[in-house]
């Protein structure tokens, strides 16, 4: 199953139109072999995904392009990594999560509630999860990586 | 016009009550979650315009929080805030009081759109 296209696309839907900024694809999508342990940027958002399989959307970006993301989102500068940011980054996922959910509608994904983590964090994606990693970029900020998580069946 | 926003996230609350100050209305409640808000009308004796209630929350969910509040009373206006993903969620919510609802991702406009009607 394609997961990347209603990935990616849910990513440029969501932050055009909630942070008024559009990312766009900076390489291929990626297969990572598993067992594989990731290091995140300095934010990290993590939200379930469950159904008719598990999964995971993940979003890693540095402090920097999160600060001006959110600022975007909530219209209000950020200089920090503060309360603001984390719970906007999280109700961003949030969204992301639900537009890529109704793209594979047939999956009948349910949402769990998004984890928001600060500070570079190391991930142990362990075997049998199909890990696609999809390196994206705001050309005015920099690039971040959006990356979904599936149990293969 | 007295608004009460419901929904787990700060962020939203925070938008939404700039999207509606922007719309000229000021007498902005928030609650946190189901419980919080049917406390806030309580509070408030059921003297609220109208209810903004997002559908995924911790605690009490967007759907038990509408319940709970058409138990007490049929007239004030709740409009679901629902994701994409919650879309069958919203039959739910129609055939359990609902007056309408908006989904996320929304623009400005969009939200304008279907929160006007209720505020006259």
């Amino acid at each position: 199953m394609d997961y990347e296209t209603p990935c990616i696309e849910s990513v440029i839907e969501t932050f055009s139109s909630m942070c008024g900024v559009e990312p766009e694809l900076s390489g291929k999508p990626e297969i990572i072999p598993t067992p594989k342990t990731f290091r995140s940027d300095d934010v990290l958002g993590i939200i379930g995904l469950t159904g008719a399989c598990k999964g995971d959307i993940m979003i890693s970006m540095k402090s920097e392009i999160a600060q001006k993301l959110i600022g975007a989102f909530i219209m209000e500068e950020i200089n920090e990594i503060n309360d603001d940011l984390m719970d906007g980054f999280g109700e961003i996922l949030n969204i992301i999560a639900g537009a890529f959910a109704a793209k594979v509608e047939e999956k009948k994904f349910q949402l769990a509630l998004p984890t928001v983590m600060a500070g570079q964090h190391q991930t142990h994606i362990r075997e049998g999860i199909r890990f696609i990693s999809i390196p994206m970029v705001f050309p005015d900020w920099g690039e971040f990586k959006a990356m979904i998580l599936m149990e293969e069946a | 016009m007295r608004i009460l926003l419901v929904d787990d996230s700060a962020t939203m609350r925070k938008i939404q009550r700039r999207l509606l100050t922007e719309m000229g209305y000021s007498d902005i409640l928030e609650a946190n979650n189901g419980k919080e808000a049917m406390k806030v009308l309580s509070d408030f004796n059921y003297e609220v315009n109208l209810v903004l209630c997002d559908m995924n929350m911790p605690e009490m969910n967007g759907i038990e929080t509408l319940v709970a509040i058409r138990a007490i009373t049929k007239t004030i206006p709740v409009v679901m805030c629902t994701s994409v993903a919650e879309k069958s969620a919203v039959m739910e919510a129609i055939k359990n009081g609902a007056n309408n609802y908006l989904v996320k991702p929304f623009a400005q406009d969009a939200f304008v759109a279907k929160v006007k009607p209720f505020l006259g």
